[in-house]
């Protein structure tokens, strides 16, 4: 009796260990075009980690046979990856790619799930993204990029969502490890319906999922065999197979520090849902969050913005709200409770993909580093060959304003203690210089496509001077921000 | 009824008003050459005041008759006829420190009696200044002073001023002699050899003998403007008293005022066990002594450690409590301590007879709050002040500016004051150690230089004068910004 006690205990506490959720880790939003105000494919991704961004601009090119993959801040361990013949310009950070030339976007978030999946040698995650980027124009051939890579070299990490968006669609693919001894993934990847949006924050989303609908649904050929063989599946059990089940059990914790976070944005985007929050709550028997929502209405750009700024204002959960949140109302200060905007963000990306537009042109990723809450976006085209120099300055040990990661950090970090005496001001500069970035926009795009349309190859200097200007315009400003705040505040 | 209601109420409303000391304030510290470790005469004087420390130096000169006293950076409110000879002089923003034959003085405001001051005439910054430009001594200081007030009037309300030389230190109390005269009334008593004396926004001397002009000097009209005005009635029978005549203690002055002069006492000399019954207003409780003999010499750090001061480790602790917070924060108003935030400088003088006056005069200066303060040497002779001292603008930050740089710091402590304190403690202790360490060899090359030629020394001074404020700039921008790394993201 006493053993049997004990070897129960022993499977809990592996269960327990087994499905548990990444500590930090990140938030993504995936906006189809029919959901966009501008007709836009857009991917979120908030990389909540604790390093420093650091941008970069890798150039694409034609390769000789016989060379392989090479590119800063690559994690692969283990084999060399052969470069294919040509390969597409990328924007990225710290070796993570966002976006491509041809408007091609890709976020993340880790889910982790089932241990010991994963290959000893191979890719990470974070160069399937890259590479995939490098190679791809839409995000169907992505999805087929991600499995052959993987299959080729392996896969060293845990279970992951990826968000992939082109000019016309978005998808998200789930995938972890196949087992240690063969090289690959299992995955699921899904359409988001048109004029839908999607969300997913480090607890895996794909439930149920249909076999023969290629044109909405790809799968690795093993999803279910892996999981029969591994005891996370019985088909005897009558169930239907359900992804998240058999690869990412959710518990209470998956269910607090991440479904919660998907019940903010799904809710805040269509509030007649009047989404419940039981199942975050850990409710028994509560549903989970649909996969996808339509939004009560197109969103704009700076919608989407509101939308990764968020400490559940105005809900039961306020953050900002009870003694624990301090004579500023601070959202900082409580513990155990997970929101999309924390200190602790790398770095957040916004993307737009429009197919009206041409490549260099249409493509943008709107960038910050740091918490998204006091974050500031600029937009870097797609077409671009460079990026302000403050973005791409990054040293954790050493502070200085010369860095954009820096800047907005001290601004974020002077402004916490006294969070709701001081947030004002931060909001009202994020504002003026965000509403200003929309308007330039519009102007700027005219200009830009009436040169494309003369001659498609000015368009590439265009863009990357005003990707360049932008960028060092608004640290300069988030700078004289910190002044002002360091100013108006000061003994008081 | 009514009426007389409202006439009681009335004058209650201007008794109060009477005798509400200055809101802020200042602090001054006294140390005779007996009671100083290194043989020096010490002026303290923390300047607590909203605006943005300037430190100046004025030149000596040979001034035409009829010439008025205007410098770029000091020019009085009434026009003031030059003296043929005026010495060199160091000011912040027109307050006079000390003159280049070592002369030091300080102030605190008491205000004291309304109504009492000179229609037009001079502030107490520029008797200060005019002082320093005009005498050697603290005695020749004195006259100086009451002759300028005498001649062009003076403006402000009661102060306590402390002069010092090289020989002696005193105290001298004045206010004004009335609205249609011009000159103030006043006392002046010498502090004993040995002893340590203060003053803090409350009238000091009480009584004072009539007869002892080696001890005590005092205005022909000290008593009889008393009785004339009402202050005093000579038929009491009580002896005369400057301060229960010109300011008259009320538990608000003996709280805030009272209360720092007890600390400082207390701390010198723990023998004495100085209660501090008087300061919290307690019926009957005597008042501190004018002087005590500290129980050991003082060292300069000593005498810093003095200036830095919450009433750690007494029943006033302010870093204890529930407005402390969690990090032990004493920058909240429920207690005046002796270093407070809005601080605009402090300094601490040495005047030493056993070196020449090039040598032996330094005025030891810092911005801003003295706990988060950071001295450096300003040799009297130096001809120049280091850049950083000089400019200020409370409404625009800039590193640039000593008086900002210092001041952000300690802003910067307030988010998480216990754990910043040890970090910049350890820098301020291990700068001013240094300094501390170096002054017998800087002074023994100085001396060297000096028996050659003078102005080899005064040159040297100057150099190492600016050298050593330029340093302690760079050392406190990085600290800021090794407290900006520390820090960052840190929770709650």
């Amino acid at each position: 009796m006493k053993k049997q006690t004990s070897i129960t205990l022993v499977l809990l506490l592996i269960a327990l260990f087994t499905a548990s959720p990444v500590a930090d880790a990140c938030t993504n939003l995936i906006i189809t075009k029919g959901a966009s105000g501008t007709g836009s494919v857009m991917i979120c991704y908030t990389c909540d980690a604790p390093f420093a961004s650091r941008l970069a601009w890798l150039p694409g090119g034609d390769h000789q046979p016989g060379t392989f993959v090479s590119y800063p801040e690559m994690r692969v361990r283990g084999p060399q990856i052969k470069q294919v013949p040509h390969t597409y310009a990328v924007l990225a950070s710290n070796g993570i790619g966002h976006m491509n030339e041809h408007q091609l976007a890709i976020g993340e978030t880790t889910f982790g799930g089932r241990r010991g999946l994963n290959d000893r040698t191979g890719l990470h995650y974070g160069d399937l993204l890259t590479i995939t980027l490098q190679r791809c124009k839409t995000a169907r051939e992505a999805i087929k990029c991600i499995a052959e890579l993987t299959a080729e070299y392996g896969y060293t990490q845990s279970g992951e969502s990826f968000s992939i968006g082109d000019t016309e669609e978005a998808w998200i693919m789930e995938l972890t490890g196949n087992g240690p001894d063969t090289k690959g993934i299992v995955y699921v990847a899904v359409r988001i319906p048109d004029g839908h949006i999607s969300c997913h924050a480090n607890q895996s989303r794909i439930g149920e999922f249909p076999l023969d609908d290629p044109e909405n649904c790809m799968y690795s050929e093993d999803v279910i065999s892996v999981a029969v063989e591994n005891g996370f599946y019985d088909p005897a059990s009558g169930k239907p197979f359900n992804f998240s089940d058999a690869y990412h059990p959710a518990s209470a914790r998956t269910k607090s520090g991440c479904a919660m976070r998907v019940w903010s944005m799904l809710k805040r985007a269509a509030p007649s849902l009047n989404l419940s929050p039981d199942y975050h709550r850990g409710l028994e028997d509560a549903e989970r969050y649909p996969l996808s929502v339509k939004p009560e209405k197109l969103l704009s750009t700076p919608d989407v913005f509101a939308l990764l700024r968020d400490h559940y204002e105005g809900t039961e959960f306020d953050m900002c709200v009870g003694d624990a949140a301090g004579k500023y109302a601070s959202p900082y200060i409580k513990g155990g409770q997970r929101a999309i905007s924390i200190k602790g963000t790398v770095f957040s990306i916004v993307t737009q993909s429009r197919a009206e537009l041409p490549d260099p042109i249409g493509g943008i990723v709107w960038y910050s580093p740091d918490d998204t809450y006091f974050s500031c976006y600029t937009p870097l085209y797609c077409g671009t060959t460079a990026v302000a120099k403050p973005y791409t300055i990054c040293d954790k040990s050493e502070f200085t304003f010369d860095s954009a990661w820096w800047t907005i950090n001290f601004v974020a970090n002077y402004t916490y203690p006294r969070y709701s005496l001081m947030k004002g001001d931060v909001q009202k500069e994020q504002k003026q210089i965000e509403t200003n970035l929309m308007n330039q926009q519009t102007i700027f795009e005219k200009q830009a496509l009436a040169a494309y349309k003369k001659d498609p190859e000015s368009a590439q200097p265009l863009v990357t001077k005003y990707t360049v200007d932008t960028g060092d315009m608004v640290i300069k400003k988030w700078k004289d921000l910190a002044f002002t705040l360091m100013a108006k505040y000061n003994d008081r | 009824m009514k009426k007389k209601l409202l006439l009681w109420t009335i004058c209650l409303c201007l008794l109060v008003w009477t005798f509400t000391p200055p809101a802020s304030a200042c602090t001054n510290l006294i140390i005779t050459r007996g009671a100083s470790k290194t043989g020096s005469v010490s002026i303290c004087y923390t300047c607590d005041a909203g605006f943005a420390s300037k430190l100046h130096w004025l030149p000596a000169g040979k001034h035409a008759p009829g010439s008025l006293v205007d410098y770029p950076s000091f020019k009085p409110g009434v026009p003031v006829l030059q003296i043929p000879e005026t010495f060199a002089t160091l000011h912040s923003n027109g307050i006079g420190h000390m003159n280049e034959y070592q002369l030091a003085i300080g102030e605190t405001t008491f205000g004291g009696r309304r109504g009492i001051g000179n229609r037009t005439g001079l502030g107490y910054g520029e008797l200060m200044t005019l002082a320093l430009q005009r005498c050697k001594t603290a005695r020749q200081a004195i006259k100086c002073i009451a002759d300028l007030a005498a001649e062009y009037g003076y403006r402000a309300s009661g102060e306590s001023l402390s002069i010092g030389d090289t020989k002696e230190a005193w105290i001298m109390e004045l206010v004004g002699n009335g609205p249609d005269h011009k000159g103030i009334v006043w006392v002046a008593v010498r502090i004993p050899d040995g002893h340590v004396s203060c003053h803090a926004n409350q009238s000091r001397i009480t009584e004072f003998p009539l007869n002892d002009p080696e001890n005590c000097m005092y205005s022909q009209d000290v008593v009889s403007f008393a009785v004339e005005q009402g202050f005093y009635d000579p038929d009491s029978g009580k002896p005369f008293n400057y301060s229960d005549v010109y300011h008259p203690a009320s538990d608000g002055t003996k709280k805030s005022c009272a209360q720092r002069v007890w600390s400082m006492l207390r701390r010198s000399a723990p023998s004495l066990d100085l209660s501090p019954d008087y300061a919290r207003g307690v019926e009957n409780a005597p008042r501190y002594p004018l002087s005590v003999k500290p129980d050991q010499k003082l060292s300069m750090l000593d005498v810093y450690d003095l200036l830095r001061d919450h009433y750690e480790g007494t029943d006033f602790d302010m870093t204890k409590g529930p407005e402390a917070g969690k990090f032990g924060c004493p920058n909240h108003r429920r207690e005046r301590a002796i270093s407070t935030v809005n601080t605009a400088f402090s300094i601490i003088t040495q005047s030493r007879d056993s070196l020449p006056d090039h040598i032996g005069g330094i005025c030891w200066y810092s911005p801003d709050d003295t706990y988060f303060s950071c001295y450096t040497p300003i040799y009297c002779s130096t001809t120049e002040i280091p850049q950083p001292y000089t400019v200020g603008n409370t409404r625009e930050f800039s590193w640039d500016s000593a008086w900002w740089t210092i001041n952000f710091v300690a802003n910067y402590a307030n988010m998480r004051y216990s754990e910043m304190k040890v970090d910049i403690q350890k820098t301020q202790s291990e700068i001013e150690s240094n300094f501390y360490a170096q002054q017998p060899e800087i002074e023994k090359q100085a001396l060297t230089l000096y028996k050659k030629d003078p102005n080899a020394a005064r040159q040297f001074l100057t150099k190492y004068t600016v050298d050593s404020g330029n340093s302690i700039m760079e050392s406190w921008r990085k600290l800021a910004e090794s407290l900006f790394v520390k820090y960052n993201d840190k929770r709650r």
